[in-house]
């Protein structure tokens, strides 16, 4: 350490004192890049500064987003029937400056693996002994046709908006429904598992067929679904879409998505092209199109880990979930709806691989093995009408691999289910959808936030 | 616990039961615990809508877990949320769990 370092190291431990998290003289310093700022990746820079400053490391961690705030996707369903708007959906990353977090605004152009560094874009290089992609899910549109007469590629893309990150695609999906005329088409379509939110899509099948069944009675929402059936909550779902929206929602499973063409002079006149659960070339027309694309690691993970580092269809990044490192990059840790993975694409379970994470980091820079046996668990609330919601909630365990031909064990181990009823499967609230649900909703949204950004 | 009762154990519990309980180290139930802050909070401080986890007794907290696993022959389980949580964990962990906690 020179004398230059030292008094940076004396000015950082002065200001660290002040929230009781100055670490210890002479620490071994642990520097962590976390790349991503959402539910996941705020929680293990938020984890590792609260765990580190009790380890015996200095442990100094850097968030870097391309964004200043993160935009909650958990409710902005609500944002599409006007209850709520993305303002109040927004979070900061001052509590975890506040933590002694480096937080950084900017566009990640390479991690040089070699000689562990994140460049920038803007040319700005961040060293790192331990890196962690959090960059959640980006779109994958390669097999289907979105085509304009008048509009470039880009201009067709977001005319039919995924709104499946919440920002400006929400906005949008929110103007194309508010300028619908009563008895018009909204067509949506959801992609193959694995995506973001297993729940998610048939929470917004019901969101948009709340409004429409308030606004526009005589309108129709096509829900086009490339799954075998409802993924997530059957029952419930199910009951909302057979009777709560029974006038509205028509539902077909099975389906496989082609594309979607227009001419931009008649945006509403759209034609959606799919074959059917039988095989079968259909066309439909559809005024609205909130059409939900494939999905895959965000870049930053592609970029970094491919091909080697990515599971066989190059989608999602291949990690040991006992501490969430990369199974073929040491030192790359990917946390988040980013990792192949039997546990969901979700927030508060993306929050808690977080935490694993973290304290696996801090196991492993203090010489020790990460602990053998982590734990996580998923909880979701999700509204079916403006006044009601339901929940769905697994936990899962870091066991040994079966071949569920054989019953064999294939001598790996991944986060697998071990709560439900049956145990495997999701359990799903009993009650229904109820006003209680709804409250309790707001209060679990509230805190997992809390526990997140603040 | 004496070598013979260490071999009984890992053979009579599952595999992660035993590894929970043989190689407990200091943050362990921290890192377990830390599956409850997400909705009562990072510290166990009370929320809107939840219980405070913190200021209760270790026995307090393994009682009251144990009693939402409860599963009582004949009967059907309970599903709340808590309750599927609760089942999910072994003996061990929950031990580790309101230990951790307690502590705060």
């Amino acid at each position: 350490m020179d004398r230059r370092q030292f008094i940076a190291s004396l000015a950082a431990g002065s200001a660290m004192g002040l929230t009781g998290l100055m670490p210890a003289f002479g620490a071994a310093i642990v520097n962590v890049v976390v790349v991503g700022g959402g539910m996941a990746g705020t929680t293990a820079a938020k984890y590792l500064k609260l765990w580190g400053a009790a380890s015996g490391l200095d442990v100094r961690v850097t968030l870097i987003d391309a964004n200043a705030a993160y935009v909650s996707c958990i409710l902005s369903n609500k944002v599409l029937t006007g209850e709520t708007t993305l303002a109040a959906l927004t979070y900061r990353y001052t509590k975890l400056a506040g933590l002694g977090v480096t937080v950084v605004q900017g566009q990640v152009a390479a991690v040089d693996k070699a000689n562990r560094v994140v460049r920038l874009a803007d040319g700005r290089t961040y060293p790192y002994a331990r890196l962690i992609l959090a960059p959640g899910i980006d779109f994958d549109y390669s097999a289907l046709t979105i085509a304009a007469r008048g509009l470039t590629a880009d201009q067709a893309l977001a005319a039919v908006p995924h709104a499946w990150k919440a920002g400006p695609q929400t906005t949008e999906l929110r103007r194309q429904l508010v300028a619908l005329t009563n008895g018009n088409r909204v067509v949506m379509t959801i992609p193959a598992a694995p995506y973001r939110c297993p729940p998610g899509p048939y929470e917004r099948a019901c969101a948009i067929a709340g409004w429409l069944k308030a606004n526009r009675p005589k309108s129709k929402l096509i829900v086009l679904d490339a799954n075998a059936k409802i993924i997530a909550e059957p029952v419930n779902f199910g009951k909302a879409f057979s009777e709560t929206y029974r006038t509205i929602i028509e539902y077909y499973p099975g389906v496989t998505l082609k594309g979607v063409t227009w001419d931009s002079a008649t945006p509403k006149l759209k034609t959606v092209s799919l074959l059917d659960a039988g095989g079968a070339a259909v066309t439909m027309p559809a005024e609205v199109v909130n059409l939900i694309p494939p999905q895959k690691a965000g870049r930053v993970a592609i970029d970094t880990l491919g091909p080697t580092g990515l599971s066989a269809n190059g989608r999602w990044a291949l990690v040991d979930e006992i501490s969430y490192e990369s199974k073929v990059f040491p030192g790359i840790h990917v946390i988040g709806d980013a990792i192949n993975s039997k546990q969901p694409k979700a927030g508060h379970i993306g929050n808690q691989e977080a935490k694993i994470c973290a304290d696996a980091i801090l196991r492993l820079e203090s010489g020790r093995a990460p602990y053998a046996a982590p734990v996580t668990n998923s909880a979701c609330f999700t509204p079916i009408t403006p006044t009601t919601a339901t929940w769905l909630t697994a936990v899962y365990r870091y066991q040994t691999d079966i071949d569920p031909a054989t019953g064999q064990s294939l001598g790996t181990k991944s986060m697998q289910m071990v709560s439900g009823n049956p145990v495997g499967v999701a359990s799903e609230t009993p009650t229904g959808a109820s006003g209680d649900n709804a409250d309790a909703m707001k209060k679990w949204f509230a805190s997992l936030m809390v526990d997140t950004f603040g | 616990m004496s070598f013979l009762r260490t071999i009984l154990a890992a053979g009579l519990t599952i595999s992660a039961s035993a590894a929970a309980a043989q190689t407990a180290g200091p943050n362990d139930g921290r890192l377990l615990a830390s599956n409850c802050m997400q909705c009562h909070a990072t510290n166990g401080q009370p929320r809107p809508g939840f219980s405070s986890l913190a200021g209760k007794s270790a026995s307090e907290i393994t009682g009251e877990m144990l009693e939402m696993a409860r599963m009582t022959p004949g009967k059907e389980p309970e599903k709340d949320l808590m309750a599927v949580h609760a089942r999910a964990y072994t003996r061990a962990e929950i031990d580790l769990i309101a230990k951790y906690l307690a502590s705060k």
